[in-house]
């Protein structure tokens, strides 16, 4: 075994549901490019069925040729409802804070923004969205700042308010926020129905970042809902 | 966008085998509902496959976390779709959850193979069962087992790799 993670507890831990949202979607991606990892849940799936007697489901796999051939058939019959655009806009697991000081002056502005990252970190995201809000509200809010209020407000869904504060975490350009608020920004906006407003973002999210891909897949994605 | 048909031929081909095992995991574990899950998997090579022959992802993007985006993207409207997600994509309750989702990967197992994994599991001893049911089925990490049995966590990760060993032989000899 060659994957250090098909190795650890994770692939367990996904299949008992133990994962927390971030976790889960970080392993989501590395399981769909790696073997072992898939063998390994489907390891701890055979494991969980053996040990509480689950009656298993006796459905065939689905066979690559089966997939294809129902492919060119579901892509003609891919019907997004109107609302797709909105739901778009889901969050389901907030952006990962890794602890770095968000406001770097020793000023009063600075212990609200570090409360409110305490608060984001655990998850109460209203508490967090009120202290990173007075601790922008000297309109010098350096866009860290920024970013995680607007990520708060997101979680709060509180779309345009959210909007508001990802837009000003956009400045100055290339500032390493920049490019994860454009893509939450674009979410922002598909709540608020906005898909063209979305795809201009996603457009500026630069190749390479932390969330290039995801923007590619979500332009895509609002590309046909918005058919 | 930079529409370049040779590479996307090469991927067209490799797709499924890649990819598929993959997908199925995930929507299995989102949907809990195995033709959900296929139907969302079909979906999402099915536009996959459509961007790649239409030049619509860009070589540098990995294909993996691409066909990942769009899985997902499926998935919350079909959840939406069946009332167990609001219109913006949040889940309307905690049963919708997805670390609740955890029984339609059971559904990976099929019958035959679930008969001979419950054979070889009752010649496991009674402790390796126990670990195992502690760590598979309530999804106990090993530090926590080790820090509630008083063990190194070392010794129980070996004892689960050595449990997970029996039961892979006791399957292959009854293969």
């Amino acid at each position: 075994m060659n994957c250090l993670v098909a190795a650890s507890d994770t692939p367990a831990l996904y299949a008992a549901g133990k994962l927390d949202p971030s976790e889960g979607r970080d392993f989501e991606d590395h399981l769909l490019e790696c073997a072992e990892c898939q063998g390994a849940v489907r390891e701890a799936a055979g494991v969980r069925v053996a040990l509480r007697g689950v009656r298993p489901s006796s459905r065939m796999r689905i066979t690559a040729a089966g997939a294809l051939a129902a492919a060119a058939v579901a892509v003609l019959a891919v019907a997004w409802p109107r609302d797709a655009v909105r739901s778009l806009g889901g969050v389901d697991a907030a952006p990962e804070f890794r602890g770095l000081a968000v406001r770097g002056d020793a000023d009063a502005a600075a212990a609200l923004a570090d409360q409110g990252m305490e608060a984001y970190v655990d998850g109460e995201y209203a508490a967090a969205a009120r202290l990173l809000a007075e601790a922008a509200s000297d309109g010098d809010a350096p866009p860290a700042v920024s970013f995680f209020l607007g990520i708060s407000l997101l979680m709060e869904g509180e779309a345009a308010a959210a909007a508001a504060a990802l837009e000003e975490a956009t400045f100055p350009e290339g500032n390493p926020y920049a490019p994860e608020a454009r893509f939450y920004l674009a979410k922002a906006r598909l709540r608020l129905g906005d898909g063209q407003g979305a795809l201009a973002d996603l457009a500026q999210v630069p190749p390479g970042s932390a969330v290039s891909t995801w923007a590619v897949a979500l332009s895509d994605s609002v590309g046909w809902a918005m058919r | 966008m930079c529409p370049n048909p040779e590479p996307a031929k090469e991927i067209v081909l490799s797709l499924p085998d890649s990819l598929q095992g993959g997908l199925e995991i995930v929507a299995r574990r989102h949907l809990r509902d195995a033709e959900e899950a296929r139907d969302a998997v079909q979906e999402t090579l099915a536009r996959t496959l459509d961007a790649l022959r239409t030049g619509r992802v860009p070589r540098d993007v990995a294909l993996g976390a691409y066909a990942g985006g769009i899985l997902r993207h499926v998935v919350a409207d079909r959840l939406r779709a069946l009332g167990r997600h609001d219109a913006y994509g949040q889940a309307r309750d905690p049963d919708a959850l997805p670390t609740q989702a955890t029984d339609a990967l059971e559904g990976l197992v099929r019958a035959e193979e679930a008969n001979r994994l419950r054979l070889a599991m009752s010649r496991l001893s009674r402790g390796d069962q126990g670990l195992l049911h502690r760590l598979f089925v309530l999804g106990e990490r090993v530090v926590e087992v080790a820090s509630s049995s008083g063990e190194p966590a070392d010794r129980v990760r070996q004892r689960k790799h050595r449990a997970l060993e029996r039961l892979r032989e006791f399957l292959a000899e009854d293969a």
